[in-house]
């Protein structure tokens, strides 16, 4: 029954996929460049991603040796070797507006805003400032399907800690659209692939029109509502709105692409509909259906690769610019005993207290993620774009909001960037910065090399030096 | 100075003036004691004092009153090795003035407040079983919806801690579509759906109306507007003009009812000029299902909020209880219980690692939690006391459960009651799931153990550990030759842990012969037999489980305090304030006076003036 039903989807799918009525939002095609300015590959998209790694780094093993290009790089960050020309490395950044407050959620809330989230246990959540991947959407995201992507792996954190008086949504957001709504990360790889290959096919501009009449509809009702309501209430129903304008704008984009499915490149069909079926492989489920219902449990490390691959087509395909991923939530205890040499969970094992096997074992989930992260490096660099491949205009940033996570020390802060290096990143270095230099910096420096204005972020007014 | 005067003043604007004790001789000894590490700039273990500037402001930051009361009676703050130490006579100053506050809570001496909950959009769980309610849809359409967040007194239901963005209404959209979809496909399931059809006497956009209208009401929970009407008669009107069949052109308006607002959210008007008044009997109708049923108003209620008979005592106790005995109150278990007691973590969070418990399979997973929901709402189902929380004499298991619990004769994948012999495993203390939520992938943890029966069972949480604290290795089987217990000994004789870990974690070692799968074990993973004696602080002792849950039962008012918390907290699905405590003090009253009924305590929610009345302000 299992394989007939499987059999069954995965046919019409792949017609689907190739047929005429396939409406993937437009890429940036090699075929289009002749319209451009000959050799120019000025216009090629740039763009942004940003993996969070949950529970800081050994410190004592993160640091590369030496500085500028003659750096040796850490055993944890061995595994970027071969892409050490694609590298920034940057020591020495923090974000002061994370310091105060206990534990890990005034970290996990800032990294991305650099401001300090609202100490409480539900009712004025806040994050202080907009994400700066969302910053970077608002811009970006006018040119493609999705103005971003939020990608995770475990589930919204439920509960409040009452060891430190916080919800514990804060773990498990980095994205915040707004002060005060923050972005979910999709956790079904399935759910994310459909959401962004797999659209309208026949019947679209009806769909499309459908679509359009429900949201016009429901639009009017929410603003005769909110004419009634308090300022909190008022506020929720704005959000409500904001929704419907975005998703709106997102048919219409689709509209406009409508019947340019034909004229993706090849390689990229292949590989999407590669991953379609490695998504399928790792779920393990008898249908499309029930993957879409089920909540991924499966390999952890094919679960993050495959969240990277999306990220990748995603950009590859233009359906986005811009993307955020968490290996895990913050304080995440996820069993990390499928690593040689690992026996137990990742909080509880980086809080090390200075135990020679634990600092061991903490090293082996670092290096573990930092493998990861070098995967995303090589799939990107596989692909041809312009004059060179898709992570010369993509700025990778993998990191961490603390550095030693026994401690939940927040200066020093591990962090990365990768790619770029066509864009304007001065890549293949590692920068040491006087102790306190915000992080913030590197996120205007990312920003203001994807184009986006950025005058002020957090604690910063002003790029780094040496970066871009 | 003046500006903390004025900020003061402000902050007293809805309690009367008077003389305040608190702010003459309470606040100067904090000031002059605490502020350096628990002041504006620094926040030691994120504790800060200096807001406690009057009675009111004490008052809104009760929670941490009964702690820093603690401290600093038994002397553990300010440190001992702090230049500057309060003299016992400014300790008991302190500590009355701090008392006084807390007694002023139970008692309720202060204007009263119903509260003010925020907006609430529906969360997944709701929204899966309103949507099966509202069109007989037994799927569940919101299943990829991500989960949601908690906020209040921690359930996923508060209005203030859900959100909307555009990723979720892209699933709303198309979870609207699957169920029309479902609907259409089912020639039967339509014409249940389609109340009315066009015929000679009936016109088409008349049939439309009679249907929208029923649908409407269903899906807004509330007598329903031609303004509300109107747009949906426009878009049916313009799909028949151009050409589309009837059912068709009821197909766009009945799929926007399900990403309507009024759908979506639960919405309560607020009353021009009232400062408070009671809820209207649609809101009331609401408030009772959500509670309840996680799910919309059935039809009965909401015919009684339309004739305006809801809110009548004898008729809102008579439909609570009519409730309770429906099957749809299963969800007071999964959702309620689930997310206080934790036992909700079994379902996604908790992964004890399967090579360790080979007998830790999916089934025994589902198992657990149905053991934990099952229980949780026999009891309210047949009526029993609260306490049989902490010690019943049955339990609720299948085949494999028992299997696990090494109870003989039960046999088979479906849970059923079953008495126990062993006054060790009764109570939820004794369940599986707790048992496994609260241990790590490795090995039990004492310590969170310790930490569930002080914080979740008894409200009472500890203060957080230091941040360098250290922690314990994270698998029990010890290459130094200590036992595990050994080695969390010698943790604890650090001073900066001692002074709560002698407090927490005794609770924990006294379930050491459950292991990290709630199985009953006598050697540890070493081999060593389990060392289950344990030792409070006053020299109270005990050895097993069963010692433990008499202790907790000789005096069960934080139990009660806090169970009966919980579930005003969920029910009104926003945090709790001040002004709530005195609430919970006569939930406890009402639970106390039944014989402790959990029928009582539900009743006594649902009759609470919070639950059936709205304020202006917060």
């Amino acid at each position: 029954m299992a394989n007939f039903q499987s059999q069954k989807w995965r046919l019409p799918r792949r017609q689907f996929l190739r047929g005429a009525g396939a409406t993937l939002a437009l890429p940036f095609l090699d075929a289009m460049r002749p319209l451009m300015a000959a050799g120019s590959s000025s216009s090629l998209p740039v763009r942004i991603a940003l993996l969070y790694m949950p529970n800081g780094v050994r410190a004592d093993r993160w640091t590369p040796e030496g500085d500028g290009s003659r750096f040796k790089l850490s055993p944890i960050l061995s595994p970027l070797e071969k892409h050490r020309e694609d590298l920034l490395i940057l020591t020495g950044l923090q974000n002061k507006a994370s310091f105060s407050g206990d534990g890990h959620y005034v970290k996990t809330g800032g990294w991305l805003t650099g401001t300090t989230i609202t100490k409480t246990t539900g009712s004025d959540i806040a994050a202080g400032g907009i994400s700066m991947d969302q910053i970077a959407a608002q811009q970006l995201g006018r040119h493609t399907k999705l103005p971003s992507l939020e990608l995770g792996t475990e589930p919204v954190a439920t509960g409040i800690d009452t060891n430190v008086n916080y919800t514990r949504l804060y773990a498990s957001h980095i994205s915040w659209k707004t002060s005060t709504v923050p972005l979910p990360c999709e956790i079904n790889p399935r759910v994310a692939f459909d959401r962004l290959f797999r659209t309208r096919s026949k019947g679209g501009e009806k769909q499309a029109a459908d679509d359009k009449s429900v949201l016009d509809l429901v639009s009017g009702d929410a603003k005769r509502l909110q004419s009634r309501l308090g300022q909190e209430d008022r506020h929720k129903l704005e959000q409500y709105l904001e929704s419907i304008r975005e998703v709106e704008r997102r048919i219409e984009a689709e509209a406009a692409t409508l019947g340019a499915g034909e004229n993706l490149p090849p390689d990229l069909l292949k590989q999407m509909d590669a991953l379609d079926k490695r998504i399928s492989r790792a779920m393990g489920k008898a249908s499309r259906e029930e993957e879409l219902n089920s909540r991924p449990r499966f390999d952890h490390g094919e679960h993050c690769r495959i969240m990277m691959d999306l990220q990748m087509l995603a950009f590859w395909s233009d359906s986005t610019r811009v993307s955020s991923f968490m290996f895990g939530n913050d304080v995440t205890g996820r069993n990390f005993s499928f690593l040689d040499g690992v026996n137990g969970g990742h909080h509880d094992i980086s809080h090390h207290s200075n135990d020679g096997s634990k600092l061991d074992q903490y090293e082996r989930i670092n290096r573990w993620h930092v493998e990861q992260y070098a995967y995303m490096l090589e799939r990107m660099k596989e692909i041809k774009e312009g004059d060179g491949n898709l992570l010369d205009r993509t700025m990778v940033a993998f990191g961490s909001p603390i550095r030693d996570g026994n401690s939940h020390n927040p200066r020093n802060v591990p962090i990365i960037v990768a790619g770029g290096a066509k864009a304007g990143l001065k890549t293949g270095k590692h920068l040491v910065y006087e102790d306190g230099t915000p992080l913030c910096g590197l996120w205007i420096n990312m920003l203001e090399t994807a184009g986006v204005e950025a005058r002020q972020l957090g604690d910063a007014t002003d790029g780094l030096r040496g970066i871009a | 100075m003046s500006i903390r005067l004025l900020a003061a003043l402000l902050s007293c604007l809805p309690l009367v003036v008077r003389a305040d004790g608190f702010a003459d001789v309470a606040t100067p000894l904090l000031a002059k004691y605490c502020y350096d590490c628990h002041g504006e700039k620094k926040q030691k273990g994120g504790i800060e004092v200096h807001q406690l500037d009057s009675a009111d402001a004490a008052l809104r930051h009760h929670r941490f009153l009964a702690n820093i009361a603690e401290q600093v009676e038994l002397g553990d703050m300010p440190p001992d090795d702090e230049d500057l130490l309060p003299s016992d006579a400014e300790r008991a100053a302190l500590v009355d003035e701090i008392r006084s506050v807390l007694k002023k809570l139970e008692t309720g001496d202060f204007p009263r407040n119903p509260g003010r909950t925020t907006v609430r959009r529906l969360n997944r769980n709701e929204y899966n079983h309103t949507v099966r309610d509202l069109f007989g849809i037994t799927f569940q359409p919101g299943r990829d919806f991500p989960s949601d967040g908690a906020g209040g007194e921690g359930f996923d239901n508060v209005g203030d801690a859900l959100f909307v963005h555009p990723g979720l209404m892209e699933k709303y959209l198309a979870a609207s579509k699957k169920v029309v979809a479902a609907i259409y496909d089912d020639p039967k399931h339509l014409d249940r759906v389609l109340v009315a059809r066009p015929s000679d006497q009936t016109p088409p956009d008349r049939a439309a109306r009679t249907t929208l209208l029923t649908h409407a009401s269903l899906a807004f929970r509330r007598r329903v507007t031609d303004d509300d009407l109107a747009p949906m008669l426009g878009l049916f009107a313009k799909h028949l003009t151009a050409g589309d069949s009837y059912e068709e052109s009821m197909r766009i308006p009945l799929q926007s009812l399900l990403v309507n607002p009024s759908f979506l959210f639960r919405i309560e008007a607020d009353q021009e000029g009232k400062s408070e008044w009671p809820v209207d009997d649609f809101e009331l109708a609401t408030r009772l299902s959500y509670f309840l049923w996680a799910s919309m108003p059935d039809r009965q209620l909401l015919r009684l909020a339309d004739l305006g008979k809801l809110s009548d005592p004898a008729t809102l106790r008579a439909e609570a209880l009519r409730m309770i005995a429906d099957p749809r109150a299963e969800t007071l278990g999964r959702h309620f219980a689930g997310q206080w007691l934790g036992f909700d973590d079994l379902r996604e969070v908790a992964e004890p690692d399967t090579t360790r418990f080979p007998e830790f399979t999916p089934t025994l997973r589902v198992a657990m939690y149905r053991e934990s929901v099952d229980f949780f709402n026999h009891l309210i189902q047949a009526n029993r006391p609260a306490t049989e929380l902490i010690q019943s004499d049955y339990t609720f298991a299948n085949g494999e459960l028992a299997k696990l619990y090494d109870i003989g004769g039960v046999t088979g994948p479906e849970l059923r009651k079953v008495a126990l012999t062993d006054p060790n495993r009764g109570g939820v203390i004794g369940q599986a799931a707790i048992l496994t939520a609260t241990s790590l992938p490795l090995r039990t943890s004492p310590v969170r153990r310790g930490k569930w029966i002080l914080d979740t069972l008894l409200g009472t949480p500890p203060p957080p550990p230091p941040p360098d604290a250290g922690v314990l290795p994270p698998d029990d089987k010890s290459t130094e030759g200590l036992s595990f217990r050994e080695t969390l000994e010698i943790h604890r004789t650090k001073a900066s842990c001692a002074g709560c870990h002698e407090k927490i974690d005794p609770l924990g070692f006294g379930l050491e012969n459950f292991d990290a799968i709630g199985r009953w074990r006598t050697v540890d993973a070493n081999g060593k037999p389990v060392d289950s004696l344990a030792t409070l602080p006053g020299d109270i002792t005990f050895s097993n489980p069963a010692e433990l849950k008499k202790l907790l039962l000789s005096s069960d008012e934080l139990f009660l305090r806090n169970l009966s918390r919980k579930m005003l907290g969920y029910a009104l699905g926003r945090p709790l304030e001040y002004y709530d405590e005195a609430v919970v003090t006569d939930l406890v009253t009402r639970l106390r006076a039944d014989d402790l009924k959990m029928q009582s305590l539900v009743l006594a929610v649902v009759e609470s003036p919070p639950f059936r009345n709205r304020s202006s302000s917060r």
